[in-house]
């Protein structure tokens, strides 16, 4: 297979993914380019061990975490440098920009992405292959190479801290 | 106004907004981006024969170094240690 034909069959799937963890167009770009350089680079040494799409999955997760990190540390060094050291290693996009969500509904999936963007990776990638990818649990323990029943523990404890987290929101609000 | 407390049972139903998220296209001047960094990075590509090439020289370089290295001490071991060498003790100048 090509490297053409790779960017072809996967450039969406990488895209979409790498939005669902940045929230925002520009961000989710740069990944998705280095999501193919990585790929470029390394296909030679790609062995059939997983699938292919496998293989990109989690090419394209791990450069999203990393990319996420990466931002953050340098925001809170940022904050450092302002003297604020009392904030959290979350990772909030500067601006709320996802493409795929539609408007009367844009409101709501700020809340909630807000509330899984401070979950551990992890629990953020259960999150987003199981409900917005919409992949199986076995498929999803594949990318992830855990077990079927590790993915819905993992699945379970992610459910609990948002609800935790939305919890406490709502009590900040009232 | 108070708003109700989510349970775990009803995160399911909030999640399953999730699911209403739609899959978009990528944007067109990812491509040429792509296309350009790829290119440039082939060109800073160093062929691979070439990095063997200076590999193998530098081995060759540094073992002939080691080598000289090793010879000139055992030369200066062998001068120091020789028994029948007339060592120039005068250091009287003659003017």
């Amino acid at each position: 297979m090509t490297f053409e034909s790779i960017y072809l069959q996967y450039r969406k799937m990488v895209y979409n993914l790498s939005l669902q963890y940045t929230q925002n167009i520009e961000d989710a770009e740069e990944i998705t380019q280095d999501v193919f350089i990585k790929i470029y680079k390394n296909i030679d040494g790609f062995n059939n061990k997983s699938s292919l799409k496998t293989w990109i999955y989690r090419i394209a997760i791990n450069t999203s975490l990393d990319f996420l990190k990466l931002k953050t540390s340098k925001r809170k060094s940022l904050f450092k440098v302002f003297g604020n050291t009392n904030i959290e290693r979350v990772w909030e996009p500067v601006e709320f920009n996802h493409p795929g969500v539609l408007l009367e509904q844009k409101e709501e999936m700020k809340r909630i992405f807000s509330a899984i963007n401070s979950l551990p990776g992890d629990q953020k990638t259960v999150i987003i292959l199981l409900k917005i990818e919409g992949n199986s649990q076995l498929e999803t323990a594949s990318i992830m190479n855990l077990s079927e029943k590790a993915v819905e523990s993992l699945f379970q404890r992610a459910k609990k801290n948002l609800t935790k987290k939305l919890n406490q929101e709502k009590d900040d609000e009232n | 106004m108070m708003k109700i407390k989510t349970s775990n049972s009803e995160m399911d139903n909030q999640l399953q907004i999730l699911e209403n998220i739609r899959k978009v296209e990528v944007p067109e001047n990812l491509n040429t981006q792509l296309l350009r960094r790829i290119e440039e990075l082939a060109e800073e590509k160093v062929p691979r024969k070439w990095v063997f090439l200076a590999a193998a020289c530098f081995v060759i370089i540094f073992s002939l170094n080691l080598k000289l290295i090793g010879e000139s001490k055992r030369d200066k071991i062998s001068n120091d240690e020789n028994p029948l060498e007339i060592k120039l003790q005068n250091t009287i100048t003659y003017e």
